[in-house]
């Protein structure tokens, strides 16, 4: 078990209007399992990535990642437990646009205190495997989407995280991108890492071993 | 700005807008008194010379091989020369004293301006009187003629015709009360004229003079008027007066005994009253009611940089808002609005905005005009003339400009399809053009820390202890009569202060560091001549200003005596420059030696003593040969411990009970000759913390703009694990290209302006490394202070927030 959630409960309020994000929600994900978590919108989808990226934490309820019991809010704590762990791949890619293909991927090894030609040679190595090595020295704004998406996911999978958390990884991309991104992510489930997607496709989410309806802040459905 | 734009973009913004246009607003304000300034100096005599026709006549005298010297005050008899020489011209003397002077009607004792002229003064200069009336109140010995001020203060009433006053031991008679000048003018508001014709003016010394020694030069000023235009040019009166130079100075050789070793040439040279600053082209100092002309042109640079820095800071703030309206403008692009148009409206809309900033800041100009008149000492106009308000307009319309050019290209270069569907807001050279904004403010603060610090420390220099005599204990009388050596009032004087308790000692001298008579020798020893001065002082002098000598010894009473048939010479000290000019390396060698004047006499050097002024605190400090003796005009007391002036007062009454006390202190006369560099160096201080100021809201508006572009990135960093410290790090590595570059172009720019500042002066500091040095720290300091909390907040900021407003 790489993250428990237990009886997680998180809600933001806004002006007057107080919105109940998640609502008592459980949830175990292991070691190379490929969850594809789906529902409308404003279901708390995003929210459950946060908690489980480590990027948010609750109000309530108790989480158990990477071995450490998180009794309190600490950024610092959280980002710790980030560092190499937690992979990201956002929708709207979020690549650094001043870094080429090869320095967004070796981004997050920085922070694992790695050396620049190793840094170096993981990302070459990473750029290739996602098919973008022609482009390697190529700025963001120079790729097509499908390209930016590739080189996102090689920046989540650069530290070898135990999680990757991907928010609509393919909402922004044409089928034809969607299916190959989605390829891509399956695959990462077979060198040892937990993949969980939030997706409003539902065929794509078909394509996971394991599914994961929201609705109102609840886990509805939790289909294997 | 559209409502997609997150609120605390929106909000700070907002509090930048108002900030930036205070400081826009303030910065017009400070340009508006400086122009103030300026149309006072352009409008300087106005009312005295409307249409430009009175002149006056600087004198330059100049020895075989020596520098020429420049005079305001010239030949003494050289009016009457004219008048009588060209009977087209009015011509008319002044004698007037820059410094009040302290004058007596019944139980209320007033320091005033004391101006003593000729009746003709009235035909050449235009008074806020009848020429007639003038005229007639000057053309009776004792008569006077009062500026209602003046009026005022002596006799509380707006017209005292037929009062009396005690100036110098003197009665006068109030014959004539005029308003004071409309504008500024050569004379004050509380301006006193009295006649020239009276028992013991100066004017009248000065021509008893020229009759005793054929030649009498200085202090006399010589105003000249000609009656048309069209018949008479001011060469021709520069002609005349040089043709009466050559004949006095011809009188003058036949007459003085090795008159040769004097020779000299004198040539007159008329300068218009209403552009007395000319004078200073031959040397001369110009009129003392003006600015400083060095000064203006600091300050005006000073505030032009406020304004640069002020109109930067909000071309920056409006690029800034041009790219978080690229949204709408796209929107308002794809329904058709051309590009000259969106263009148009914002340069508009900046011109509207510079023009309202300035306009608030001639407002705001008039309210501050009364501080800023006493800050500077001068009857600066509250309001612009037409010339000041042009300028005005045609700066608010560059500043408009400024703010608006790229911006206005920003906006015309967004395409609606990549902004409305990528949201790119890419427009070419932003960052750059961002960058250099604020490279310059940081530039502009460093190199003006870097001027204000040298100006700081070399005025401080100039007026601290390198004076070379302590003036802050110092008590001067000025006696109302020049008493001779032999007069017993000298030593009785200097017995009774001596023995007040709160005097540690006095002396009675014809010359100070500030004022008196200043005479003008050449000296020679061996094959060396130099032209010197010569100060008449007594043998307590050099004890009471605290002196010791560099070598030999100071003086004695007996220094003074010659003996049978003059074979024994008289005695002297000599100041360190003179010894070294007259060729001895070193003070002791000057001790014992013989040194003649161009008459013959003959001086032995008993000491050497440091370099002081000598009549005239701030200037050259020129070698001078001191001698016991000659007719001393000041008695001077330093003091000692807390004591009541009335005291010692009373000692000076007793001796002259007929007249008014007339007492200043030293540390006055200093601070009064370096007024105006200390009121710049407050001025620069001010206009430095401004530009501090203005460009720390700069920077920080730098630091927001750049937070706010890498909010998105520092929470995908955080994401994957990047530490506080390592965002910090991160901020500034993409901030220390505008700073430094910023820091070091400004002190470098800063440094070179400093050095040529301090190089105009002859006495002073030389430029060090320090001035930079701790300008850079200060700036940095400022940058640092300014973009903190920025980057502590950028740093510490929750990244699922910022991913959730990306």
């Amino acid at each position: 078990m790489l993250i428990r959630l237990d009886g997680i409960s998180k809600s933001y309020t806004s002006d007057i209007v107080r919105t109940h994000a998640l609502r008592d929600v459980s949830l175990e994900i292991g070691a190379g399992e490929f969850v594809m978590v789906t529902g409308p919108s404003g279901c708390g989808k995003s929210t459950l990535m946060n908690v489980l990226g480590l990027l948010d934490f609750p109000d309530s309820g108790r989480i158990d990642a990477f071995g450490v019991t998180l009794k309190r809010h600490s950024e610092r704590e959280l980002t710790r437990l980030r560092r190499g762990n937690v992979g990201f791949i956002f929708q709207s890619f979020n690549l650094i646009d001043d870094l080429t293909v090869t320095d967004n991927i070796a981004m997050p090894l920085a922070y694992l205190g790695m050396g620049k030609p190793a840094r170096r040679r993981r990302a070459l190595e990473l750029a290739e495997h996602v098919g973008l090595s022609a482009r390697a020295s190529h700025y963001p704004a120079q790729l097509s989407g499908g390209q930016q998406q590739r080189v996102a996911i090689a920046r989540a999978l650069a530290a070898r995280p135990k999680l990757i958390v991907a928010d609509e990884p393919t909402g922004n991309l044409d089928s034809a991108n969607s299916a190959a991104i989605m390829a891509l992510l399956r695959e990462l489930t077979t060198q040892g890492s937990a993949v969980v997607v939030v997706t409003h496709d539902r065929e794509l989410a078909t394509l996971a071993e394991r599914r994961i309806s929201m609705k109102d802040g609840h886990i509805v459905d939790a289909a294997q | 700005m559209r409502r997609g734009t997150p609120r605390f973009i929106r909000e700070t913004l907002t509090g930048i807008s108002l900030v930036t246009l205070a400081g826009l607003t303030a910065a017009f304000a400070g340009f508006m008194l400086v122009l103030s300034l300026l149309q006072y100096e352009r409008n300087f005599n106005r009312a005295a010379d409307p249409d430009f026709e009175v002149q006056q006549v600087f004198t330059q005298m100049q020895r075989p091989g020596q520098d020429p010297i420049a005079l305001e005050g010239g030949l003494t008899d050289l009016a009457p020369a004219l008048r009588a020489a060209l009977p087209d011209i009015h011509a008319a003397r002044l004698w007037r004293s820059n410094t009040p002077r302290t004058v007596q009607a019944g139980s209320v004792v007033a320091d005033l301006f004391i101006a003593e002229a000729d009746p003709a003064i009235a035909n050449v200069i235009r008074f806020p009187a009848p020429a007639e009336e003038i005229h007639a109140a000057l053309s009776s010995p004792d008569g006077a003629v009062l500026t209602t001020p003046a009026s005022r203060i002596l006799f509380g009433e707006p017209d005292a015709r037929g009062r009396t006053f005690l100036f110098q031991d003197r009665v006068y008679r109030v014959a004539l009360v005029m308003p004071e000048f409309p504008e500024a003018t050569s004379f004050h508001r509380d301006q006193v004229f009295i006649s020239s014709l009276g028992e013991g003016t100066n004017l009248g010394s000065a021509d008893r003079a020229a009759e005793r020694l054929s030649i009498s030069i200085g202090g006399t000023q010589t105003f000249v008027r000609a009656r048309s235009s069209d018949t008479l040019s001011i060469d021709q009166i520069s002609r005349a007066a040089n043709r009466h130079a050559e004949a006095v100075m011809a009188r003058f050789l036949a007459s003085a005994p090795n008159a040769a070793a004097a020779s000299m040439t004198l040539r007159h040279h008329l300068i218009p009253i209403r552009r007395l600053e000319s004078a200073a082209e031959i040397g001369a100092s110009p009129d003392s009611n003006r600015f400083d002309a060095g000064a203006i042109l600091v300050l005006t640079l000073v505030i032009v940089l406020v304004l640069m820095v002020a109109a930067l800071n909000a071309a920056n703030l409006k690029i800034a808002q041009i790219l978080a309206k690229a949204v709408d403008l796209s929107i308002h692009r794809a329904y058709g609005a051309a590009r000259t148009r969106i263009a148009g409206d914002i340069l508009r809309e900046t011109a509207i905005l510079s023009l309202a900033a300035a306009l608030a800041g001639v407002c705001l100009a008039a309210a501050l005009s009364g501080w800023f008149s006493g800050a500077i000492g001068r009857d600066t106009p509250r309001l612009p003339d037409g010339p000041s308000l042009l300028l005005i307009i045609a700066s608010a319309g560059c500043a408009g400009l400024v703010i608006g050019v790229y911006a206005a290209f920003a906006a015309t270069y967004f395409r609606p399809a990549r902004v409305l569907s990528a949201r790119d807001i890419s427009v070419p050279g932003a960052r750059t053009i961002r960058t250099v904004l604020v490279a310059v403010q940081v530039a502009v603060s460093s190199g003006a820390l870097v001027f204000g610090l040298a100006v700081t420390a070399q005025l401080h220099f100039l007026t601290g202890p390198n004076l070379g005599f302590d003036p802050s204990a110092l008590t001067v009388y000025r006696m109302p009569e020049a008493l001779p050596v032999d007069d017993p009032r000298r030593n009785a004087l200097r017995s009774m202060l001596a023995q007040h308790p709160h005097v540690a000692g006095a002396a009675v001298v014809g010359t100070l560091p500030s004022e008196g008579v200043v005479g003008n020798v050449t000296v020679t020893a061996g094959s060396e001549s130099v032209n010197a001065s010569t100060a008449s002082v007594d043998e307590t002098y050099f004890e009471v200003m605290g002196l010791a000598p560099l070598a030999g010894r100071l003086l004695r009473a007996t220094d003074a005596e010659r003996g049978e048939g003059q074979t024994r010479p008289s005695r002297g000290l000599a100041s360190n420059r003179l010894a070294r000019l007259l060729g001895f390396d070193r003070p002791e060698e000057a001790i014992g030696a013989l040194v003649r004047d161009q008459d013959g006499s003959a001086y032995e050097i008993v000491g050497v003593v440091g370099d002081l002024p000598v009549g005239r605190i701030r200037g050259d400090r020129p070698p001078t040969l001191y001698l016991v003796g000659g007719a001393a005009r000041f008695l001077v007391a330093r003091t000692q411990g807390d004591h009541d002036a009335d005291d010692i007062d009373q000692i000076v009454r007793a001796a002259f009970p007929q007249s008014p006390i007339d007492r200043f202190s030293m540390t006055q006369r200093v601070d009064n000759a370096y007024l105006d560099l200390i009121r710049l160096r407050g001025i620069i201080f001010l206009c430095g913390t401004i530009i501090v100021v203005t460009s720390a809201i700069g920077v920080w508006a730098m630091a927001l703009n750049r937070a706010r572009q890498m909010r998105k990135e520092v929470a995908v960093r955080k994401s994957f694990g990047a530490r506080e410290l390592d965002m910090a790090g991160f901020f500034v590595a993409r901030a220390r290209l505008p700073i430094a570059g910023g820091l070091v172009t400004g002190a470098s720019l800063g440094s070179i302006a400093a050095a040529r500042w301090l190089g105009q002066f002859a006495e002073g500091l030389a430029f060090t490394a320090i001035y930079p040095a701790v300008g850079i720290a200060v700036t940095l300091l400022v940058v640092i202070a300014a973009s903190a909390l920025e980057v502590v907040k950028l740093a510490r900021s929750r990244p699922v927030e910022a991913l959730h407003e990306a």
